[in-house]
């Protein structure tokens, strides 16, 4: 079953947050994406990721569409991409210990948005209400057994 | 630091020779008399690796009827409440800025294992939905004390209750009734030969606790029991050094899972699939060979690992096996109860093994069964099971996680090379109409190549209730206790 994650963090407005906004921005292709990347590719978990920053540096969202259960592998983002989740938490208010795998857990939770509408594959959202509404056009078929059937593919 | 074992209640760390065991579930409502209930059996308590009556204490006490056992553990409310009575604030522990410094599936509501949150994470719908857990009109966020009673006989049994009781009542303590059972607690006994109601032998799997953190081979690292000493490898709450990390130093998440088990289902699954299994059963009996491939150890407890053409003429328990030589299970299926709960060896996604760098999470299983039991295919309406007490240091992370995987098999890369192999369960234990799950059973059979044994599986087991405590140390429980 494919989630949607839609991190949304207010950023803190103040002259040293605004730099290490601006920093990250720079650094971002260099030296964060290739660290989440290979992250992700290995967990075989998630679809698809992105990081924005909307408004006028107003908030930044990690937004991801990835399989399994809510409360599974959140301590494994927590321990494969610590230090960049300690920089993108570090721009909003309230940033837990990182370090801390119920204060990350409890962030996160927190700090995820529910999609309008409603799930039609079943799915329950972290309080475990219908979950909100997921386009999936391969009928949430997982990452494994999507890289699975390419792999067949190309073996043909 | 190294942990001590003598402040660790025993109940974890140690196993009783009694036969009769009862748990009883209480509400405190004023928390300084319940105080004075607890001073009064607090100090029997047993703590450390040889308490009196255990088999690790040897023969001594062997003879004879034990004298009763206590233990106790707390849910978070019942740790609040006590906490706040004994004013523990103006020592670091404010019950309400607890935040962070313990796990939120312990201290918060939303997150408790009734909530629909983690009742959706961990599939608890239909027949396993907190709905039809406990008894009518049980409230399980009024579960604050939990009294693990070991009693040698009926008789003492008998008497132990209505002590416990009389001054439970006399201290302002609700018990939580069950009427399901005789005693109207969690109660049961150790059947004869530790046989339980599906015919398998009970207590053969252990847990051996490397107490001097010294790495040995075939002992787990005890911080997947006890709280309070984190590592890089076991980040455990809380990650801050403080009042909370000393009182819960020592001590272990207690998960209280109560599981009905329809002995009349298994029983005609077996003998409908008698002729499937004959087939490949050898010498031994199909029904016989099925039910171990189902388990992964033959009803005597001997592991088909290290047995895999028939049960020895005497049980082996040994647990030295593993499944490196065995990895498409063709002689422990990959979706047989033990290899499920506890994959030990066979490799696990990236995802896992990053989670879990020290090998697969482990859990400390105590419990018993209990009603009568049945012979046959008709079910007589009679209640019976298992009341299961599965400890370790991180709920979600290790008990949550496993009860996950035995409802989605998706845990190890070996699934992929299996049709729908991420999307199986444990054979005999998972809820069946889970949403897109594969429910027949994979049993690879001889010579090589063969189509594997597809059989269609039911609930064999559902859950009657789930609840979470904390069993502190034996110094924080005298604490609690106002001492």
């Amino acid at each position: 079953m494919t989630h949607p994650l839609t991190l949304t963090l207010k950023i803190k407005q103040d002259p040293e947050t605004l730099a290490a906004l601006e920093a990250l921005k720079e650094n971002f292709a260099e030296q964060i994406q290739p660290k989440i990347d290979e992250a992700l590719r290995a967990s075989k978990l998630v679809h698809f990721a992105r990081v924005a920053v909307i408004g006028d540096n107003d908030y930044i969202q990690v937004i991801t569409e990835y399989d399994g259960d809510h409360f599974e592998y959140t301590e494994f983002f927590r321990r494969a991409l610590t230090p960049i989740f300690a920089k993108i938490f570090s721009l909003a208010d309230g940033v837990p210990d990182v370090q801390d795998p119920t204060a990350f857990f409890e962030f996160s939770k927190n700090a995820n948005y529910r999609t309008l509408g409603l799930s039609a594959d079943g799915a329950n959202d972290m309080n475990g209400n219908q979950a909100g509404w997921l386009f999936s056009a391969y009928d949430h078929a997982e990452v494994r057994d999507i890289l699975g059937a390419l792999q067949a593919e190309a073996a043909e | 630091m190294l942990p001590d074992p003598d402040n660790v209640q025993s109940l974890i760390i140690a196993r009783y020779r009694h036969r009769y065991r009862v748990v009883l579930l209480f509400q405190i409502s004023d928390p300084v008399a319940a105080q004075g209930f607890l001073r009064k059996w607090v100090p029997d308590v047993n703590g450390g690796l040889q308490p009196p009556s255990s088999y690790q204490a040897g023969l001594d006490g062997a003879a004879g009827t034990p004298d009763p056992v206590y233990h106790f553990a707390f849910s978070w409310r019942g740790i609040s409440k006590l906490l706040k009575a004994r004013r523990s604030e103006t020592q670091g522990l404010n019950p309400d800025a607890v935040a962070n410094h313990l796990e939120s599936f312990f201290t918060k509501e939303e997150n408790a294992p009734h909530s629909r949150s983690v009742a959706a994470s961990l599939d608890m719908k239909d027949v396993n939905a907190p709905e039809n857990w406990w008894a009518e009109d049980t409230d399980p966020a009024g579960f604050h004390i939990a009294l693990f009673c070991y009693f040698g006989d009926e008789a003492q049994k008998k008497q132990g209750l209505e002590n416990i009781r009389r001054e439970a009542t006399e201290s302002g303590l609700r018990e939580w009734q069950f009427p399901s059972f005789e005693d109207k607690a969690l109660s049961g006994k150790v059947p004869p030969g530790g046989i339980l109601h599906f015919g398998f032998r009970d207590g053969v799997s252990k847990v051996e606790i490397d107490w001097e953190d010294a790495d040995k081979p075939g002992k787990v690292n005890f911080r997947e029991l006890l709280l309070g000493y984190p590592s890089d490898q076991y980040p455990l709450s809380p990650a801050e050094p403080g009042p909370w990390r000393e009182f819960v130093r020592d001590g272990t998440y207690v998960n209280l899972a109560w599981l009905y088990q329809d002995v009349a289902t298994f029983n005609r699954f077996l003998r409908e699939n008698r002729g499937a299994a004959e087939p490949h059963s050898g010498a031994e009996d199909p029904e016989e060979w099925l039910a171990a491939k189902m388990m992964g150890r033959w009803r005597n407890g001997s592991a088909l690992a290290l047995h895999p053409e028939g049960k020895p003429a005497s049980n082996d328990t040994s647990n030295k096996f593993g499944y490196q030589n065995d990895a498409n299970g063709e002689t422990t299926p990959l979706f047989s109860h033990i290899r499920v709960c506890n994959p030990r060896d066979q490799g696990l996604t990236s995802v896992n093994e990053a989670r879990f760098p020290n090998g697969p999470p482990r859990l400390v299983r105590r419990g018993f069964s209990y009603g009568p039991p049945l012979q046959g295919e008709e079910d007589d309406g009679r209640d019976r099971g298992l009341v299961g007490v599965f400890a370790c240091s991180r709920i979600n992370e290790q008990f949550y996680t496993v009860v996950r995987w035995i409802q989605k098999t998706s845990f190890s890369d070996q699934f992929d090379s299996i049709k729908n192999g991420r999307k199986r369960q444990d054979m005999m234990f998972g809820f069946r109409k889970k949403h897109n799950a594969e429910t027949t059973t994979h049993i690879p059979v001889t010579p090589e190549g063969s189509v594997p044994l597809k059989l269609p599986l039911a609930d064999f087991i559902r859950y009657r209730g789930l609840a979470v405590f904390l069993a502190p140390s034996l110094k924080s429980l005298r604490y609690l206790a106002g001492d």
